[in-house]
């Protein structure tokens, strides 16, 4: 499971390190999604785990569940196997009900409707939050207007966790004591 | 005009030969006579009987005076005083026909002179009598020699056939055509069936021997044993002394099925992975029945369910989600040993095929297939599904 980060410094370090694919990754029934409820629930497991730590890693906010199926996250080239879309579904409705990812929806009112996008959380929301307060607390910027270019693509956050965040994902935040105008 | 004369041999314009079998003696009531081990032959018209050293020799008995034909099967042969009785032969199955007119073969030769007879007796020395009777009473019952007169008479006025009477011809026409054809095909079964006989009658003497042996060594448990094991190796080939029959058992019939299919496929069930298809059991069955005991499906499938109450080893199961019926041993040592064996098959190969499953355990696709879904439940084996086929790993993700 991921941790939640409070070492911030750790951060960084953590991205860029080469991520190793888990072993499931080369063992052709992971790619297939298994009847067995038990088997399924494992199998599932680690392909959260290995979806956020790839997003994480290439700094992914968005999946699109078409264009995902070829990449090398869901299609492994060596055994010649590829992810179905219906399993593909089923790893991003089990990261939505961890909430670790939300599903992109388009229209409004009762014509709400789910598109084939995905947020990733591979931070929660919270924690994106939280990053940000940290990081509005270390600066003493409290009660200081800052731009959202200046807080997400500035220099001065070049080295923070949120740099280049998803502004949709950054307009969920939550967090109280940041007001937006 | 004799009914039984001497003929030339020579086939009709629009005669066909049916069948035929050798080995044929003529006899006279009980009188054997002195046309032995002939060639009859079946045809749409006549029978013909050749003499197997004497080209010549050939007599013919129309069929039109054949009022009709029996089957007297081997039975016991009451002792006669006649001289040839001494020495004591085998009786083998007749065809008795009886005719129009009573016949003089002292007419034909004078070796064996007797009276005047209506009957006339084919034996059959290599067997084949079943067929030939067959074959026979489908000649008398279809009369073709009466058809080919009406055919013969249609195409004289044919010219004046026009209209619905020319369709009708046209129909007749059609009709005789594939008459034709079912000859020419049951002709084909015919070779076949004479190529089949010797095999019969060696799997005929081996039964008999068998049937000896038990009744001779009752009390000594290996021969018993060794008597088992043959009788296996004769059901995988095909056949079971004695088949249970409706008549034999009346309305115990489905009962005595089921007692027979637990007698003969327990073993063999329980050597192939612990279960069977009832289609497979519906074929080796009846082969293992031979032609006399065929059964329907749907005796099969009641005796099937007899079984379950009789309360045996063998379990007649239906998995209703891949539509499959089969018999089965229940008991989980069966289980594990069909597990283990699926493992070790695995390790071998890292993964199994329903198919390659079938091939190594000599068990149906679809009964493999099963096992390795099973395998599945139980989450020893994970899938993988491609557009090639359907693989089976062992489940590394509950390791």
């Amino acid at each position: 499971d991921l941790t939640i980060l409070n070492d911030f410094k750790s951060i960084n370090s953590q991205i860029t390190n080469h991520l190793d694919f888990p072993w499931q990754y080369n063992f052709p029934p992971f790619f297939t999604l298994q009847p067995n409820e038990d088997t399924k629930r494992k199998q599932l497991d680690a392909w959260c785990d290995l979806v956020l730590n790839y997003c994480k890693f290439k700094r992914i906010y968005q999946l699109d569940l078409n264009e995902a199926q070829n990449t090398e996250l869901f299609s492994n080239k060596k055994l010649d196997r590829k992810c179905s879309l219906e399993l593909i579904s089923v790893i991003l409705d089990q990261l939505v009900k961890a909430n670790r990812a939300e599903w992109v929806m388009s229209g409004e009112g009762k014509n709400v409707k789910k598109t084939t996008k995905c947020f990733i959380y591979w931070f929660s929301l919270d924690e994106w939050a939280k990053l940000l307060y940290e990081y509005v607390n270390k600066n003493s910027l409290q009660n200081t207007v800052c731009t959202i270019y200046e807080l997400i693509d500035g220099d001065e956050v070049r080295k923070e966790p949120f740099y280049k965040l998803d502004r949709q994902i950054f307009f969920k935040n939550s967090e109280p004591g940041v007001k937006f105008f | 005009m004799n009914t039984v004369k001497w003929s030339n041999g020579k086939l009709f314009p629009n005669e066909d030969l049916i069948y035929d079998q050798q080995a044929i003696t003529i006899y006279n009531l009980e009188e054997k006579t002195g046309f032995q081990k002939g060639k009859l032959q079946l045809t749409s018209h006549r029978l013909l009987w050749n003499d197997h050293n004497d080209k010549n020799c050939i007599l013919e008995i129309s069929l039109n005076q054949i009022k009709n034909a029996e089957l007297k099967q081997v039975q016991n042969r009451p002792p006669s005083s006649s001289t040839s009785s001494k020495l004591s032969r085998q009786i083998y199955p007749r065809i008795l026909l009886n005719l129009d007119k009573p016949f003089e073969l002292s007419n034909l030769v004078d070796v064996y002179g007797a009276y005047p007879q209506s009957f006339v007796y084919f034996e059959f020395e290599y067997g084949g009598h079943n067929e030939f009777y067959q074959m026979l009473n489908n000649q008398l019952t279809r009369k073709k020699w009466t058809m080919s007169l009406d055919q013969q008479n249609s195409l004289n006025t044919k010219i004046q056939n026009i209209g619905i009477s020319g369709i009708q011809r046209q129909k007749q026409d059609k009709l005789d055509q594939q008459d034709q054809q079912i000859n020419e095909s049951f002709k084909d079964l015919g070779v076949l069936m004479s190529q089949a006989k010797e095999m019969v009658n060696l799997s005929n003497s081996l039964i008999s021997k068998i049937s000896k042996a038990t009744v001779a060594s009752t009390n000594e448990n290996e021969e018993t044993e060794d008597i088992k094991k043959l009788k296996g190796y004769f059901l995988n080939m095909g056949l079971i002394d004695n088949p249970v029959t409706k008549e034999s058992s009346g309305s115990q019939y489905h009962k005595a099925l089921a007692l027979e299919i637990s007698n003969n496929f327990t073993k063999i069930i329980s050597q192939n992975g612990g279960i069977m298809t009832l289609a497979d059991i519906y074929c080796k069955l009846n082969r293992a029945r031979g032609i006399a005991g065929l059964i329907s499906a749907e005796d099969l499938l009641n005796a099937c369910k007899q079984l379950n109450k009789i309360n045996l080893d063998l379990k007649y199961n239906v998995y209703k989600d891949l539509n499959l019926h089969v018999l089965e041993i229940q008991n989980n040592q069966m289980n594990e040993q069909n597990m283990s064996k699926i493992s070790e098959l695995i390790e071998q190969n890292e993964y199994l095929t329903p198919y390659g499953l079938s091939k190594s355990m000599g068990c149906s696709l679809i009964v493999a297939k099963k096992l390795l879904l099973d395998g599945e439940q139980y989450g020893k084996l994970c899938r993988d599904e491609t557009n090639i086929d359907l693989r089976f790993y062992k489940n590394l993700f509950l390791l």
